[in-house]
Protein backbone atom coordinates (compact mmCIF):
# COMPACT_ATOMS: atom_id res chain seq x y z
CA UNK A 1 0.00 0.00 0.00
CA UNK A 2 1.37 3.63 -0.90
CA UNK A 3 1.53 5.96 1.79
CA UNK A 4 2.30 9.14 2.14
CA UNK A 5 6.14 9.94 2.11
CA UNK A 6 8.08 9.82 5.17
CA UNK A 7 10.37 12.08 5.64
CA UNK A 8 13.53 9.81 7.01
CA UNK A 9 15.42 11.98 10.19
CA UNK A 10 18.40 13.56 9.09
CA UNK A 11 17.60 13.39 5.55
CA UNK A 12 18.01 16.54 2.96
CA UNK A 13 15.16 17.21 1.41
CA UNK A 14 14.45 19.46 -2.35
CA UNK A 15 11.33 19.94 -3.13
CA UNK A 16 11.79 19.63 -6.89
CA UNK A 17 12.00 15.23 -6.21
CA UNK A 18 8.79 15.21 -5.61
CA UNK A 19 6.05 15.10 -7.69
CA UNK A 20 3.05 17.04 -6.66
CA UNK A 21 1.26 15.36 -9.29
CA UNK A 22 1.96 11.59 -8.64
CA UNK A 23 -1.51 9.57 -8.19
CA UNK A 24 -0.16 6.10 -7.59
CA UNK A 25 -1.28 3.42 -10.73
CA UNK A 26 -2.98 0.98 -8.55
CA UNK A 27 -5.68 3.68 -8.40
CA UNK A 28 -8.42 6.22 -9.76
CA UNK A 29 -11.20 8.46 -8.05
CA UNK A 30 -13.78 6.14 -7.98
CA UNK A 31 -11.68 3.21 -6.09
CA UNK A 32 -9.89 5.85 -3.92
CA UNK A 33 -13.80 6.96 -2.70
CA UNK A 34 -14.62 3.57 -2.06
CA UNK A 35 -11.24 2.96 0.11
CA UNK A 36 -11.26 6.53 1.58
CA UNK A 37 -15.03 5.40 2.86
CA UNK A 38 -13.04 2.06 4.47
CA UNK A 39 -10.51 4.12 6.10
CA UNK A 40 -12.06 6.91 7.75
CA UNK A 41 -14.34 4.22 9.54
CA UNK A 42 -11.66 2.32 10.80
CA UNK A 43 -10.03 5.17 11.90
CA UNK A 44 -13.64 6.27 13.64
CA UNK A 45 -13.09 2.97 15.53
CA UNK A 46 -9.39 3.52 16.33
CA UNK A 47 -10.17 6.81 18.01
CA UNK A 48 -12.75 4.93 20.52
CA UNK A 49 -10.07 2.93 21.13
CA UNK A 50 -7.68 5.30 21.86
CA UNK A 51 -10.01 7.55 23.84
CA UNK A 52 -10.92 4.68 25.85
CA UNK A 53 -7.19 3.09 26.55
CA UNK A 54 -6.23 6.52 28.13
CA UNK A 55 -2.71 6.15 27.09
CA UNK A 56 -1.49 7.75 24.41
CA UNK A 57 -2.55 11.44 22.19
CA UNK A 58 -2.70 11.72 18.98
CA UNK A 59 -1.48 15.07 17.29
CA UNK A 60 -1.46 16.04 13.32
CA UNK A 61 0.01 18.63 12.02
CA UNK A 62 -1.01 20.13 8.45
CA UNK A 63 1.10 22.34 6.65
CA UNK A 64 0.80 23.46 3.41
CA UNK A 65 0.83 27.01 0.80
CA UNK A 66 -2.36 28.54 0.69
CA UNK A 67 -5.06 26.63 -1.29
CA UNK A 68 -3.09 22.93 -0.52
CA UNK A 69 -6.53 21.83 0.91
CA UNK A 70 -5.57 21.93 4.51
CA UNK A 71 -9.19 22.45 5.63
CA UNK A 72 -10.99 19.62 2.99
CA UNK A 73 -8.61 16.94 4.20
CA UNK A 74 -9.58 17.40 7.18
CA UNK A 75 -13.31 17.52 6.45
CA UNK A 76 -12.57 14.27 4.61
CA UNK A 77 -10.32 12.27 6.44
CA UNK A 78 -11.78 12.87 10.15
CA UNK A 79 -15.86 12.47 8.42
CA UNK A 80 -15.91 9.96 10.72
CA UNK A 81 -14.34 10.54 14.04
CA UNK A 82 -15.99 10.78 17.16
CA UNK A 83 -15.83 15.05 17.88
CA UNK A 84 -16.00 14.49 21.19
CA UNK A 85 -12.61 13.38 21.51
CA UNK A 86 -11.27 15.28 18.87
CA UNK A 87 -9.99 18.94 18.75
CA UNK A 88 -8.91 20.98 15.82
CA UNK A 89 -6.70 24.33 16.33
CA UNK A 90 -6.03 26.78 14.19
CA UNK A 91 -2.96 28.57 14.41
CA UNK A 92 -3.53 32.69 12.87
CA UNK A 93 -1.37 35.48 13.25
CA UNK A 94 -0.73 36.00 17.07
CA UNK A 95 -2.41 37.87 19.57
CA UNK A 96 -1.06 40.28 21.60
CA UNK A 97 -0.91 38.22 24.66
CA UNK A 98 0.22 35.14 22.69
CA UNK A 99 3.30 37.96 21.80
CA UNK A 100 3.77 38.35 25.17
CA UNK A 101 5.27 34.67 25.18
CA UNK A 102 7.90 32.05 23.51
CA UNK A 103 6.53 30.82 20.19
CA UNK A 104 5.52 27.85 21.41
CA UNK A 105 3.55 28.58 24.51
CA UNK A 106 0.23 28.88 22.23
CA UNK A 107 0.89 25.52 21.04
CA UNK A 108 2.00 23.46 24.20
CA UNK A 109 -1.76 24.45 25.67
CA UNK A 110 -3.42 23.22 22.69
CA UNK A 111 -1.42 19.76 22.58
CA UNK A 112 -4.14 16.71 22.95
CA UNK A 113 -4.00 15.09 26.68
CA UNK A 114 -4.67 11.00 26.87
CA UNK A 115 -6.66 10.18 25.04
CA UNK A 116 -7.36 13.22 22.61
CA UNK A 117 -6.82 13.64 18.91
CA UNK A 118 -5.73 16.70 18.09
CA UNK A 119 -5.14 18.29 14.59
CA UNK A 120 -3.57 21.46 14.34
CA UNK A 121 -3.94 23.32 10.91
CA UNK A 122 -1.12 25.19 10.32
CA UNK A 123 0.79 25.09 13.75
CA UNK A 124 4.16 25.73 15.53
CA UNK A 125 5.92 25.38 12.12
CA UNK A 126 4.42 28.80 11.23
CA UNK A 127 7.70 30.17 13.18
CA UNK A 128 9.99 28.97 10.84
CA UNK A 129 7.66 29.29 7.50
CA UNK A 130 5.66 32.78 7.65
CA UNK A 131 8.22 34.30 9.97
CA UNK A 132 11.25 33.24 8.45
CA UNK A 133 9.87 34.38 4.83
CA UNK A 134 8.74 38.01 6.30
CA UNK A 135 11.55 38.45 8.93
CA UNK A 136 9.03 38.98 11.16
CA UNK A 137 12.10 38.32 14.05
CA UNK A 138 15.47 38.35 12.74
CA UNK A 139 17.86 35.03 11.45
CA UNK A 140 19.40 34.14 14.77
CA UNK A 141 16.05 33.97 16.45
CA UNK A 142 14.31 31.74 14.03
CA UNK A 143 17.41 29.75 13.66
CA UNK A 144 16.93 28.67 16.58
CA UNK A 145 13.67 27.06 16.72
CA UNK A 146 14.23 23.79 14.58
CA UNK A 147 16.47 22.92 17.84
CA UNK A 148 13.53 24.43 20.33
CA UNK A 149 10.72 22.60 17.71
CA UNK A 150 12.57 19.28 18.26
CA UNK A 151 13.17 19.34 21.73
CA UNK A 152 9.39 20.37 22.18
CA UNK A 153 8.16 17.78 20.15
CA UNK A 154 10.36 14.94 21.77
CA UNK A 155 9.02 16.18 25.33
CA UNK A 156 5.55 15.25 23.95
CA UNK A 157 6.11 11.78 22.47
CA UNK A 158 7.88 11.01 25.57
CA UNK A 159 4.43 11.24 27.25
CA UNK A 160 2.66 8.90 24.87
CA UNK A 161 1.84 11.59 22.21
CA UNK A 162 2.03 9.89 18.73
CA UNK A 163 2.62 12.79 16.38
CA UNK A 164 1.99 12.49 12.28
CA UNK A 165 3.10 15.99 10.53
CA UNK A 166 2.16 16.27 6.99
CA UNK A 167 2.80 18.16 4.18
CA UNK A 168 0.65 18.97 1.22
CA UNK A 169 2.24 19.33 -1.48
CA UNK A 170 0.95 21.85 -4.26
CA UNK A 171 2.56 23.15 -7.52
CA UNK A 172 3.13 26.69 -8.07
CA UNK A 173 0.68 26.12 -11.31
CA UNK A 174 -1.82 24.32 -9.63
CA UNK A 175 -2.13 27.37 -6.67
CA UNK A 176 -2.95 29.56 -9.47
CA UNK A 177 -5.62 27.28 -11.15
CA UNK A 178 -7.55 26.79 -7.54
CA UNK A 179 -6.97 30.48 -6.67
CA UNK A 180 -8.73 31.38 -9.96
CA UNK A 181 -10.92 28.84 -10.06
CA UNK A 182 -12.23 30.38 -6.39
CA UNK A 183 -12.20 34.10 -8.19
CA UNK A 184 -14.45 32.47 -10.94
CA UNK A 185 -16.38 30.51 -8.74
CA UNK A 186 -18.86 33.08 -6.25
CA UNK A 187 -20.13 30.25 -4.19
CA UNK A 188 -15.72 29.79 -3.31
CA UNK A 189 -14.90 33.42 -3.40
CA UNK A 190 -15.24 33.90 -0.10
CA UNK A 191 -12.27 31.85 0.80
CA UNK A 192 -10.30 34.43 -1.22
CA UNK A 193 -7.64 36.93 0.56
CA UNK A 194 -6.29 39.78 -1.66
CA UNK A 195 -2.81 38.24 0.77
CA UNK A 196 -2.97 34.89 -1.37
CA UNK A 197 -2.13 36.77 -4.69
CA UNK A 198 0.90 38.73 -2.48
CA UNK A 199 2.22 35.74 -0.67
CA UNK A 200 2.87 33.94 -4.14
CA UNK A 201 5.38 36.39 -4.94
CA UNK A 202 7.24 34.52 -1.95
CA UNK A 203 6.60 31.10 -3.33
CA UNK A 204 10.01 29.88 -3.70
CA UNK A 205 11.13 31.33 -0.75
CA UNK A 206 8.28 29.34 1.13
CA UNK A 207 9.54 26.25 -0.50
CA UNK A 208 13.07 26.90 1.00
CA UNK A 209 11.65 27.44 3.99
CA UNK A 210 9.98 24.50 4.10
CA UNK A 211 12.84 22.28 2.99
CA UNK A 212 14.63 23.19 6.10
CA UNK A 213 11.71 22.26 8.75
CA UNK A 214 10.81 19.18 6.74
CA UNK A 215 14.75 17.76 6.65
CA UNK A 216 15.72 19.77 10.50
CA UNK A 217 12.89 18.64 12.03
CA UNK A 218 11.37 15.18 10.87
CA UNK A 219 12.45 12.73 13.66
CA UNK A 220 11.44 9.02 14.41
CA UNK A 221 9.50 10.06 17.43
CA UNK A 222 7.44 13.22 15.14
CA UNK A 223 8.12 12.68 11.28
CA UNK A 224 7.35 14.13 8.81
CA UNK A 225 5.19 13.29 5.68
CA UNK A 226 5.06 14.36 1.99
CA UNK A 227 1.57 14.37 0.63
CA UNK A 228 1.67 15.14 -3.08
CA UNK A 229 -1.86 17.37 -3.26
CA UNK A 230 -2.42 18.25 -6.97
CA UNK A 231 -5.09 15.74 -6.94
CA UNK A 232 -7.51 16.10 -4.28
CA UNK A 233 -8.63 12.29 -4.39
CA UNK A 234 -5.37 11.04 -4.01
CA UNK A 235 -3.85 13.96 -1.11
CA UNK A 236 -7.56 12.76 0.94
CA UNK A 237 -6.51 9.28 0.45
CA UNK A 238 -2.66 8.89 0.94
CA UNK A 239 -2.89 11.13 4.57
CA UNK A 240 -6.26 8.66 5.82
CA UNK A 241 -3.97 5.67 4.69
CA UNK A 242 -1.26 7.08 6.89
CA UNK A 243 -2.75 7.89 9.63
CA UNK A 244 -4.59 4.31 9.77
CA UNK A 245 -1.18 2.59 9.06
CA UNK A 246 0.47 4.32 12.30
CA UNK A 247 -2.37 3.75 14.96
CA UNK A 248 -3.07 0.21 13.61
CA UNK A 249 -0.67 -1.30 15.37
CA UNK A 250 -1.38 0.37 18.68
CA UNK A 251 -4.82 -1.43 18.65
CA UNK A 252 -3.78 -4.50 20.26
CA UNK A 253 -1.92 -2.76 23.44
CA UNK A 254 -5.36 -0.14 23.73
CA UNK A 255 -7.79 -3.53 23.75
CA UNK A 256 -5.52 -5.31 26.06
CA UNK A 257 -6.05 -2.22 28.92
CA UNK A 258 -9.85 -1.92 28.06
CA UNK A 259 -9.51 -5.97 28.88
CA UNK A 260 -8.05 -5.09 31.83
CA UNK A 261 -9.95 -2.03 33.37
CA UNK A 262 -13.28 -3.91 32.54
CA UNK A 263 -11.85 -6.82 34.73
CA UNK A 264 -10.79 -4.51 37.70
CA UNK A 265 -14.19 -2.76 37.68
CA UNK A 266 -16.08 -5.74 37.91
CA UNK A 267 -13.96 -7.40 40.16
CA UNK A 268 -14.91 -4.12 42.24
CA UNK A 269 -18.46 -4.22 41.68
CA UNK A 270 -18.72 -7.56 42.99
CA UNK A 271 -16.93 -6.40 46.19
CA UNK A 272 -19.64 -3.83 46.28
CA UNK A 273 -22.67 -6.29 45.94
CA UNK A 274 -21.07 -9.00 48.02
CA UNK A 275 -22.06 -7.25 50.89
CA UNK A 276 -25.57 -6.70 49.93
CA UNK A 277 -25.98 -10.05 48.75
CA UNK B 1 28.12 42.22 49.35
CA UNK B 2 26.63 38.41 50.17
CA UNK B 3 24.64 36.94 47.47
CA UNK B 4 22.79 33.45 47.53
CA UNK B 5 25.16 31.00 46.93
CA UNK B 6 25.12 30.61 43.41
CA UNK B 7 25.34 26.58 41.69
CA UNK B 8 27.52 27.27 38.68
CA UNK B 9 26.77 25.04 35.39
CA UNK B 10 28.35 21.77 35.74
CA UNK B 11 29.13 21.82 38.98
CA UNK B 12 28.37 18.55 41.39
CA UNK B 13 26.27 19.89 44.79
CA UNK B 14 26.90 18.11 48.07
CA UNK B 15 24.25 20.05 50.51
CA UNK B 16 25.68 18.59 53.33
CA UNK B 17 29.02 21.27 52.42
CA UNK B 18 26.56 24.21 52.32
CA UNK B 19 25.79 25.48 55.91
CA UNK B 20 22.41 26.04 56.43
CA UNK B 21 22.97 28.55 59.89
CA UNK B 22 25.27 30.54 57.82
CA UNK B 23 24.65 34.67 58.35
CA UNK B 24 27.28 36.64 57.04
CA UNK B 25 29.73 38.67 59.30
CA UNK B 26 28.28 42.18 58.76
CA UNK B 27 24.91 41.68 59.30
CA UNK B 28 22.37 40.87 61.90
CA UNK B 29 18.92 41.51 62.21
CA UNK B 30 18.23 45.10 63.21
CA UNK B 31 20.58 45.86 60.01
CA UNK B 32 18.94 43.32 57.82
CA UNK B 33 15.38 44.86 57.93
CA UNK B 34 16.24 47.84 57.55
CA UNK B 35 18.07 46.32 54.47
CA UNK B 36 15.39 44.50 53.25
CA UNK B 37 13.16 47.87 53.30
CA UNK B 38 15.66 49.52 50.95
CA UNK B 39 15.86 46.10 48.45
CA UNK B 40 12.09 46.41 49.01
CA UNK B 41 11.82 49.59 47.50
CA UNK B 42 14.06 48.94 44.81
CA UNK B 43 12.51 45.92 43.71
CA UNK B 44 9.35 47.74 43.45
CA UNK B 45 11.05 50.46 41.13
CA UNK B 46 12.60 47.87 39.04
CA UNK B 47 9.59 45.69 38.65
CA UNK B 48 7.53 49.04 37.25
CA UNK B 49 10.40 49.65 34.65
CA UNK B 50 10.26 45.89 33.90
CA UNK B 51 6.38 46.33 33.28
CA UNK B 52 6.58 49.51 31.11
CA UNK B 53 9.87 48.28 29.13
CA UNK B 54 7.71 45.00 27.95
CA UNK B 55 11.02 43.28 26.54
CA UNK B 56 12.08 40.79 29.74
CA UNK B 57 9.56 38.92 32.00
CA UNK B 58 10.94 37.54 34.84
CA UNK B 59 10.53 34.05 36.43
CA UNK B 60 11.46 33.20 40.22
CA UNK B 61 11.51 29.59 41.43
CA UNK B 62 11.27 28.73 45.34
CA UNK B 63 11.68 25.27 46.00
CA UNK B 64 12.79 24.31 49.49
CA UNK B 65 11.26 21.43 52.25
CA UNK B 66 8.31 21.62 54.03
CA UNK B 67 8.65 24.63 56.29
CA UNK B 68 11.37 25.83 54.92
CA UNK B 69 9.46 29.18 54.23
CA UNK B 70 8.45 29.98 50.50
CA UNK B 71 5.21 31.34 51.17
CA UNK B 72 7.05 33.55 54.11
CA UNK B 73 10.00 34.96 51.40
CA UNK B 74 7.40 35.84 49.16
CA UNK B 75 5.42 37.63 51.50
CA UNK B 76 8.36 39.37 52.60
CA UNK B 77 10.73 40.46 49.84
CA UNK B 78 7.94 41.07 47.41
CA UNK B 79 5.26 43.29 49.49
CA UNK B 80 6.62 46.52 47.68
CA UNK B 81 5.75 44.89 44.14
CA UNK B 82 2.63 46.49 42.26
CA UNK B 83 0.52 43.13 42.64
CA UNK B 84 -0.62 44.07 38.99
CA UNK B 85 2.30 42.84 37.39
CA UNK B 86 3.19 40.26 39.54
CA UNK B 87 1.48 36.96 39.86
CA UNK B 88 2.32 34.22 42.50
CA UNK B 89 1.65 30.45 41.07
CA UNK B 90 1.38 27.12 43.54
CA UNK B 91 1.84 23.71 42.32
CA UNK B 92 -0.13 21.48 43.86
CA UNK B 93 -0.51 17.78 42.94
CA UNK B 94 -1.76 17.64 39.37
CA UNK B 95 -5.16 17.38 38.67
CA UNK B 96 -6.62 14.71 36.33
CA UNK B 97 -6.47 17.24 33.30
CA UNK B 98 -2.92 18.10 33.97
CA UNK B 99 -1.96 14.72 34.13
CA UNK B 100 -2.72 13.76 31.06
CA UNK B 101 -0.74 16.63 29.99
CA UNK B 102 3.46 16.14 29.86
CA UNK B 103 4.55 17.18 33.09
CA UNK B 104 5.66 20.89 31.55
CA UNK B 105 1.91 21.37 30.42
CA UNK B 106 0.83 23.09 33.35
CA UNK B 107 3.85 25.05 33.81
CA UNK B 108 4.21 26.51 30.54
CA UNK B 109 0.79 28.14 30.71
CA UNK B 110 1.21 29.66 33.60
CA UNK B 111 4.67 31.46 32.89
CA UNK B 112 5.41 35.32 32.33
CA UNK B 113 4.59 37.01 29.41
CA UNK B 114 6.84 40.18 28.52
CA UNK B 115 6.68 43.01 31.61
CA UNK B 116 5.40 40.56 33.70
CA UNK B 117 7.04 38.80 37.19
CA UNK B 118 5.90 35.49 37.60
CA UNK B 119 7.15 33.81 40.94
CA UNK B 120 6.78 29.86 41.10
CA UNK B 121 5.71 28.82 44.88
CA UNK B 122 7.30 24.70 44.24
CA UNK B 123 7.21 24.26 40.27
CA UNK B 124 8.30 21.73 37.36
CA UNK B 125 10.90 20.63 39.89
CA UNK B 126 8.54 18.79 41.98
CA UNK B 127 8.34 16.42 39.01
CA UNK B 128 11.92 15.24 39.67
CA UNK B 129 11.85 15.73 43.77
CA UNK B 130 8.25 14.60 45.34
CA UNK B 131 7.53 12.51 42.19
CA UNK B 132 10.92 10.40 42.34
CA UNK B 133 11.20 10.13 45.87
CA UNK B 134 7.40 8.63 45.84
CA UNK B 135 8.66 6.55 42.57
CA UNK B 136 4.99 8.31 41.33
CA UNK B 137 6.49 7.48 37.79
CA UNK B 138 9.07 5.14 36.93
CA UNK B 139 12.88 6.40 36.83
CA UNK B 140 13.11 5.57 33.20
CA UNK B 141 10.59 8.35 32.81
CA UNK B 142 11.68 10.60 35.87
CA UNK B 143 15.32 10.65 34.47
CA UNK B 144 14.78 12.25 31.25
CA UNK B 145 13.11 15.25 32.88
CA UNK B 146 16.28 16.77 33.60
CA UNK B 147 16.77 16.85 30.08
CA UNK B 148 13.22 18.53 29.61
CA UNK B 149 13.84 20.79 32.05
CA UNK B 150 17.01 22.29 30.71
CA UNK B 151 15.46 22.34 27.18
CA UNK B 152 12.46 23.87 28.53
CA UNK B 153 14.07 26.70 30.32
CA UNK B 154 16.35 27.49 27.21
CA UNK B 155 12.97 27.99 25.42
CA UNK B 156 11.77 30.43 27.82
CA UNK B 157 15.39 32.12 28.09
CA UNK B 158 15.69 32.90 24.36
CA UNK B 159 12.72 34.69 24.50
CA UNK B 160 14.06 37.33 26.84
CA UNK B 161 12.70 35.73 30.87
CA UNK B 162 14.72 36.35 33.24
CA UNK B 163 14.46 33.09 35.34
CA UNK B 164 16.37 32.78 38.98
CA UNK B 165 15.48 29.79 40.88
CA UNK B 166 16.48 29.62 44.83
CA UNK B 167 16.39 26.45 46.83
CA UNK B 168 15.93 27.51 50.44
CA UNK B 169 18.40 25.48 52.77
CA UNK B 170 17.16 24.06 56.06
CA UNK B 171 18.73 21.59 58.47
CA UNK B 172 16.53 18.67 59.51
CA UNK B 173 16.82 20.22 63.14
CA UNK B 174 15.25 23.16 61.84
CA UNK B 175 12.33 21.59 60.40
CA UNK B 176 12.02 19.31 62.95
CA UNK B 177 11.87 22.85 65.68
CA UNK B 178 9.62 24.62 63.13
CA UNK B 179 7.11 21.65 62.88
CA UNK B 180 6.66 21.50 66.53
CA UNK B 181 6.43 25.29 67.20
CA UNK B 182 3.66 25.26 64.74
CA UNK B 183 1.92 21.87 66.67
CA UNK B 184 2.09 24.51 69.60
CA UNK B 185 0.88 27.79 68.90
CA UNK B 186 -2.71 27.82 67.37
CA UNK B 187 -2.40 30.91 64.90
CA UNK B 188 0.16 28.88 62.86
CA UNK B 189 -1.35 25.39 63.36
CA UNK B 190 -3.22 25.91 60.12
CA UNK B 191 -0.23 25.38 58.04
CA UNK B 192 0.39 21.98 59.73
CA UNK B 193 -0.59 18.58 57.96
CA UNK B 194 -0.15 15.07 59.00
CA UNK B 195 1.76 14.54 55.65
CA UNK B 196 4.51 16.81 56.89
CA UNK B 197 5.89 14.29 59.35
CA UNK B 198 5.37 11.52 57.17
CA UNK B 199 7.62 13.03 54.55
CA UNK B 200 10.41 13.77 57.15
CA UNK B 201 11.32 9.96 57.16
CA UNK B 202 12.19 10.72 52.98
CA UNK B 203 14.25 13.38 54.38
CA UNK B 204 17.95 11.94 52.68
CA UNK B 205 15.90 10.81 49.85
CA UNK B 206 14.72 14.39 49.52
CA UNK B 207 17.93 15.95 49.82
CA UNK B 208 19.49 13.59 47.16
CA UNK B 209 16.68 14.69 44.77
CA UNK B 210 17.66 18.17 45.70
CA UNK B 211 21.37 17.60 44.90
CA UNK B 212 20.76 16.25 41.51
CA UNK B 213 18.50 19.15 40.63
CA UNK B 214 20.67 21.39 41.70
CA UNK B 215 23.63 20.28 39.86
CA UNK B 216 22.09 19.29 36.48
CA UNK B 217 19.60 21.87 35.82
CA UNK B 218 21.62 25.04 36.45
CA UNK B 219 22.61 26.80 33.65
CA UNK B 220 23.86 30.18 32.93
CA UNK B 221 20.72 31.34 31.87
CA UNK B 222 18.67 29.77 34.62
CA UNK B 223 20.85 29.28 37.67
CA UNK B 224 20.15 27.98 40.52
CA UNK B 225 21.06 29.43 44.12
CA UNK B 226 21.22 28.00 47.06
CA UNK B 227 20.12 30.10 50.03
CA UNK B 228 20.71 29.60 53.81
CA UNK B 229 17.75 29.37 55.34
CA UNK B 230 17.60 28.51 59.11
CA UNK B 231 17.89 32.36 59.73
CA UNK B 232 14.87 33.62 58.65
CA UNK B 233 15.65 37.39 58.13
CA UNK B 234 18.75 36.24 56.71
CA UNK B 235 17.20 34.20 54.17
CA UNK B 236 14.53 37.02 53.16
CA UNK B 237 17.83 39.23 52.78
CA UNK B 238 19.96 37.24 50.45
CA UNK B 239 16.72 36.38 48.02
CA UNK B 240 16.23 40.26 48.20
CA UNK B 241 19.64 41.04 47.69
CA UNK B 242 20.25 38.26 44.70
CA UNK B 243 17.11 39.69 42.73
CA UNK B 244 18.05 43.15 42.90
CA UNK B 245 21.77 42.47 42.14
CA UNK B 246 20.92 40.53 38.87
CA UNK B 247 17.87 42.86 37.68
CA UNK B 248 19.91 45.83 38.43
CA UNK B 249 22.26 45.74 35.35
CA UNK B 250 19.12 45.85 33.06
CA UNK B 251 17.85 49.55 34.55
CA UNK B 252 19.72 51.55 31.69
CA UNK B 253 18.48 49.38 29.05
CA UNK B 254 14.62 49.65 30.07
CA UNK B 255 14.74 53.33 30.46
CA UNK B 256 16.43 53.45 27.23
CA UNK B 257 13.46 51.75 25.57
CA UNK B 258 11.08 54.16 27.99
CA UNK B 259 12.66 57.03 26.39
CA UNK B 260 12.64 55.99 22.64
CA UNK B 261 9.31 54.91 23.21
CA UNK B 262 8.21 57.82 24.81
CA UNK B 263 9.74 59.88 22.02
CA UNK B 264 7.71 57.90 19.40
CA UNK B 265 4.12 58.51 21.06
CA UNK B 266 4.81 62.49 21.64
CA UNK B 267 5.75 62.20 17.60
CA UNK B 268 2.56 60.79 16.97
CA UNK B 269 0.46 63.25 19.14
CA UNK B 270 2.47 66.31 17.84
CA UNK B 271 0.66 64.87 14.50
CA UNK B 272 -2.39 64.55 15.70
CA UNK B 273 -2.67 67.97 16.92
CA UNK B 274 -1.52 69.42 13.77
CA UNK B 275 -3.96 67.63 11.48
CA UNK B 276 -6.92 68.76 14.52
CA UNK B 277 -5.45 72.22 14.54
CA UNK B 278 -5.87 72.25 10.23
CA UNK B 279 -9.37 70.84 10.59
CA UNK B 280 -10.65 74.01 11.84
CA UNK B 281 -9.37 76.68 9.62
CA UNK B 282 -9.79 74.94 6.38
CA UNK B 283 -13.37 74.95 7.87
CA UNK B 284 -13.46 78.89 7.54
CA UNK B 285 -11.50 79.16 4.29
Amino acid sequence: MELAWKVEAGSKIKLKDYDANYVDEHTDPVSARAELEILTRELGELQELLAAAQHHSLLVVLQGMDTSGKDGTIRRVLSQVNPQGCDVRSFKAPTGREMGHDFLWRVHRGTPGRGIITIFNRSHYEDVLVVRVHNLVPEKVWNRRYVAINNFERLLAQNGMIILKFYLHISNEEQERRLLARQKDKTKAWKLSAADWAERKYWNAYQEAYEDALSKCSTDEAPWYIVPANKKWSRDLLVARTLVHTLRPYKAQWLDKLVVRGEQELARIEQMQKPAG
